[in-house]
């Protein structure tokens, strides 16, 4: 019985046949061919002439793939936190000073990092060496894109398919070779937001979800972030970087309806629960063996002005570190630490990265020898 | 594995040279069915497992019915072939939703009832080749045709890749008789498939994800009280198109996947925006399910059979289950019964106004077109919307009814959503009298091959990620 879902031949009783148009199709095919070869070549010179190289994208199956290394061997060393360890963390100096193998690195740009602790804590047996990073506003962050992100990576460690992990292979081949496929900034939807700029309505901007960072960092397999050429001191992308920072940084105001002081206890409650979660999961990675050491990386100008007023390291950094029961090291705590400047006022520069953590090392190996 | 990822291009292209490799046809469909085996367990590996039990207890089933002449006999093995079907179903597609509304049933009666919440992870597809398989064994037993004679052609009709994890929904007596003798591609066929796949990938990666996803998440999930009417309005239509493009663009790559082995797949859709009506609309949008519910369920409820009345309580069972099917919730039986109440509403009018001469012109076509647009729209509300709450509050701002609601699309997501959503249903239009076939054959190569390559280079600049297409979750 023809089921008559289809214009297609085969009533009657006859073998159902889909009908394939007239026409010269594979010539088409040619022409298409063609059109697709010249218009990448276009693209990809262009691209490289704007200053992108290949680079692999920090995606969730490249974060997957490190994580899955940490069940390799238990005894390594990792490195969690956000994207200021990231990019300011160089894993071969630090390998090489601290005379192990190169770390894997889980940290992920905007998260907050705690839900990754928490899984090192319960879903590993890892007891090596964990480097924590620390943006005291990120790791209190109590819902929304941070948390979402730490989850969502997670969840995709987790659920890993076949097919993701080949995929991770397969497009590692096009990404070290193609400048253009660049899943941050080179995409069909950021290219239209960036060449249309359409001003928004008046009384929208509000409701919008904050502007996120451009492209600025090449990952590479171990996903060592470094920052891009063209985000150095005094570049217009510097300067354009820095004033995202200020409103992604600065917390919002109580909603309407909640009276400021009561509002302020229920953030102050939301801290100490993650404190606790903080205590809870380090006591786990220590009865383990696991030795920790907390690093809070330098920031500058203005964002540094805004973190000191909303984030105070008393309130925050000292009451993380503490619960954690780890060492840590506060940049501004060192002078060979302190003096480092972050072109957009978050993140080292790539050398700077080099100098800074091979000036951090030292502090780390005495901290862990007291651990 | 998603057709539109990497991982996905090379399995086709590593397949495909095997199987046009290979001399004989059985070694040819025993690749195919390995292949669309790993195609399947790229996803989740147990899970395969599922569609052997599926296709060995439907052949089991049905070889038997067709030799069985006792009546009591062949309704059993239609009963095991059912239940198996519809436990592994009701199991995990099913199993959460129903063990809730236990839970509130006992509730409401002043009971408590606590379960573990089971951790149930859905296998992709489950819903497409269960009604699949189910549709070969009740097709045997209604002696509408015979089983078939080879395993080896049977499991491949049960798991032929290009269909099996969202359609479309193929007949066994559509894809079995294809197995008989050796299916080759001519070049122009192959050609022809190949512009089909970049065509529903283009539909999905470019149009659905690039250019709609974006207003459609960002309406529905909006949570901070009701929504400007422009914003809510232009959300839904946004999700109307993400939806078409997304389920179509899925079922023109699989069927033109088919067509580069030799194979054909029905249609799935036939310009349903064009709809005039809702019975036009079903006989437009998932065909392979809408005559799937008609043959299965409308039918042997009696159909039109039985009077009038009777009619509209069938077409309304179907639409409610046809909602079920879609997902374990409420909110999608109400987008079924929204269905049903159009379809019965319809049929009054027709019997009322059905003569008026103003219908058959051009302008009354366009205008009850329209009005057909705007109505799968609202229902499109509860398709989407994660509770009746959301739901409510979104048709509220919609029509109006609250006002100073929030702004919340930015101005390039509005454009967007004009010019795709226009472009969309004005193609339908066209295309409604000139088949996508016949409008390609009237363009001269060269065009046809600036389209296809404009095409390739947008899907190329998008790049994509590996969003899921929206039909694998049912």
């Amino acid at each position: 019985m023809p089921s008559s879902t289809s214009s297609s031949s085969g009533g009657g009783g006859g073998e159902f046949r889909r009908e394939t148009p007239r026409g010269a199709w594979t010539r088409s095919a040619i022409v298409a061919l063609v059109i697709l070869l010249v218009a990448v070549g276009v693209w990809e010179g262009k691209v490289r002439a704007w200053g992108y190289a290949p680079c692999l994208n920090d995606s969730s199956d490249l974060w997957a793939r490190s994580r899955s290394q940490v069940n390799d061997d238990p005894d390594q060393m990792v490195v969690i936190g956000s994207s200021r360890i990231l990019f300011d963390l160089d894993l071969q100096t630090c390998a090489d000073s601290l005379g192990v193998a190169l770390p894997v690195q889980l940290a992920m740009p905007g998260t907050n990092p705690l839900p990754i602790l928490e899984d090192l804590a319960d879903n590993t047996e890892f007891r090596g060496i964990l480097l924590i990073g620390a943006v005291p506003g990120l790791w209190m962050a109590p819902q929304g894109m941070p948390v979402d992100r730490a989850n969502g990576a997670l969840g995709r460690y987790r659920n890993w398919s076949p097919s993701q992990k080949a995929g991770l292979v397969f497009g590692s081949v096009l990404q070290k070779r193609l400048a253009f496929i660049n899943a941050d900034d080179l995409t069909l939807p950021t290219l239209l937001q960036k060449n249309l700029q359409l001003a928004d309505r008046p009384g929208t901007a509000d409701n919008l979800p904050p502007v996120l960072p451009p492209y600025f960092a090449w990952p590479d397999d171990r996903r060592q972030n470094r920052m891009w050429e063209l985000c150095d001191f005094g570049t217009p992308l510097a300067a354009r970087i820095q004033q995202i920072w200020v409103p992604l940084f600065t917390p919002p105001p109580p909603p309407p309806h909640i009276p400021p002081e009561e509002f302020g206890q229920m953030v102050q409650a939301g801290f100490e629960a993650h404190f606790q979660r903080i205590a809870a999961a380090c006591d786990k990675l220590r009865a383990r063996g696991a030795r920790m050491v907390w690093v809070r990386p330098p920031s500058s100008g203005e964002l540094r002005e805004i973190e000191q007023e909303t984030t105070p390291r008393e309130a925050i950094y000292a009451r993380m570190v503490g619960a954690s029961g780890a060492p840590g090291i506060h940049f501004e705590n060192h002078p060979e630490l302190a003096g480092f400047e972050c072109p957009e006022w978050s993140h080292l520069t790539a050398r700077d990265a080099v100098a800074f953590t091979r000036a951090l090392m030292p502090h780390v190996k005495e901290a862990l020898e007291g651990s | 594995m998603l057709f539109n990822s990497l991982t996905f291009v090379v399995y086709f292209a590593v397949l495909l040279a095997a199987y046009y490799a290979m001399r004989g046809w059985t070694a040819r469909k025993a690749l195919l069915l390995v292949g669309s085996y790993a195609f399947y367990a790229a996803w989740n590996p147990p899970f395969v497992i599922l569609l052997w039990i599926s296709t060995a207890i439907d052949w089991f089933a049905a070889g038997r019915m067709h030799t069985e002449e006792r009546k009591g006999r062949r309704v059993a093995l239609l009963c095991v072939s059912l239940a198996a079907n519809l436990g592994l179903l009701g199991f995990f597609k099913y199993g959460g939703f129903m063990l809730e509304n236990f839970q509130n049933l006992v509730g409401f009666y002043g009971m408590t009832f606590e379960a573990a919440k089971p951790d149930i992870i859905l296998p992709v597809g489950i819903s497409f080749y269960t009604f699949q398989t189910m549709s070969y064994t009740l097709d045997v037993y209604l002696k509408r045709s015979a089983p078939s004679r080879s395993f080896l052609d049977f499991a491949l009709y049960v798991t032929f890749f290009p269909q099996l994890v969202a359609g479309p929904i193929v007949r066994a007596t559509d894809f079995i008789p294809q197995c008989a003798k050796p299916q080759n591609a001519t070049r122009e066929m192959f050609s022809w498939g190949l512009f089909l796949m970049t065509l529903g990938l283009f539909q999905k990666v470019v149009l659905a994800d690039a250019m709609l996803s974006g207003a459609a998440e960002t309406v529905f999930n909006w949570d901070r009280g009701p929504l400007a009417t422009l914003d809510a309005w232009l959300g839904v239509l946004a999700f109307s198109g993400q939806i078409f493009f997304d389920f179509a663009g899925y079922s023109t790559c699989a069927i033109g996947a088919a067509m580069c082995f030799g194979f054909s797949l029905p249609d799935n859709f036939r310009c349903p925006y064009a709809a005039v009506g809702f019975s036009d609309f079903w006989r437009r949008w998932h065909i392979s399910l809408s005559t799937w519910l008609r043959d299965y369920l409308y039918i042997p409820l009696g159909g039109n059979r039985k009077g009038k009345v009777r009619t509209d309580v069938n077409l309304m069972i179907t639409m409610l289950l046809g909602g079920l099917w879609h997902g374990a919730s409420w909110t999608f039986v109400a987008w079924g019964g929204l269905h049903g109440a159009y379809l019965g509403i319809e049929r009054a009018l027709q019997r009322r106004f059905g003569g008026a001469a103003w219908i058959r012109t051009l302008g009354g076509q366009i205008a009850l077109g329209l009005v057909t647009y705007l109505l799968v729209n609202v229902t499109w509300v509860f398709f989407r919307a994660d509770s009746f709450s959301s739901a409510k509050l979104l048709l509220l701002s919609m029509f109006g009814i609250i006002r100073d609601g929030a702004q919340v699309l930015p101005t390039l997501d509005i454009v967007k959503v004009i010019v795709v959503i226009t472009g969309l249903v004005v193609t339908h239009w066209i295309h409604r009298s000139i088949p996508v076939e016949r409008a390609a054959e009237r363009l001269p190569a060269w065009a046809h091959g600036i389209v296809w390559g404009a095409m390739l280079v947008l899907l190329t600049l998008t790049q994509g990620s590996d969003n899921a297409f929206i039909y694998f979750q049912f």
